[in-house]
């Protein structure tokens, strides 16, 4: 809920801010005497912090509608990264190569965050196989080497 | 399966397509992570699987009878 306690809680405090301001502004109760009319003054506050906590309930529902489609996105980009993981460990090469095409696209995806890239690069560390230890390998060896998959 | 050779510290290995396509991914993730790629993700990732000829090519579709 890191969203909460960032910019949405912010956008709410600068609408409470703005709207005392305006009631303080519209009321001024500073030159308030007795005998004049006080109803007057008191629903114009009301209606503006009516409009105000309006604003704010708005504000924080547009942010829970992004937080929600961010949620959906992320939960369809898992769904692909399955079925691209499946993919790239076909039988079938044609298959291999458009779930790598996948997993490239989604690992450039503004959707995965550094967990999810962690999680690419792990999985696909061990995709690559026995490569890997190249660099701890003995300069010593038989020359052509294949490493299969 | 199609493989490529490459020279890694003076000596030549045979990779397939699926782990110069996994280096290539693996570019992408460190770069995102802000993680330095190790030696053999360059090497690996520096094949052009689009230009550069494979050194051999194995058949290996699983046909299943319809």
């Amino acid at each position: 809920m890191k969203w909460i306690s960032g910019y949405w809680i912010r956008a709410v405090l600068i609408v409470i801010a703005v709207t005392a301001v305006v009631t303080l502004a519209v009321w001024h109760p500073w030159d308030w005497t007795p005998g004049e009319s006080f109803t007057r003054t008191a629903t114009a506050a009301a209606a503006i912090i009516g409009a105000a906590t309006g604003a704010a309930v708005a504000i924080v529902g547009i942010g829970t509608l992004v937080q929600r489609s961010r949620t959906d996105r992320r939960e369809e980009w898992w769904r692909r990264y399955r079925w691209a993981l499946e993919e790239s460990g076909s039988s079938t090469r044609a298959r291999r190569r458009i779930g790598y095409a996948v997993l490239e696209t989604l690992a450039t995806s503004q959707l995965a965050g550094p967990t999810e890239t962690g999680i690419i690069d792990a999985v696909t560390q061990s995709h690559v196989g026995l490569v890997a230890s190249w660099d701890t390998m003995s300069p010593q060896g038989n020359g052509i080497e294949s490493e299969g998959l | 399966m199609e493989y490529y050779m490459i020279t890694y510290h003076g000596r030549e290995y045979e990779v397939s397509w699926e782990q110069v396509k996994c280096a290539q991914i693996l570019m992408i993730t460190r770069k995102r992570l802000k993680k330095q790629p190790t030696e053999w993700m360059k090497v690996l990732a520096a094949v052009d699987l689009e230009n550069d000829p494979p050194s051999r090519f194995v058949r290996d579709e699983v046909f299943q009878a319809a």
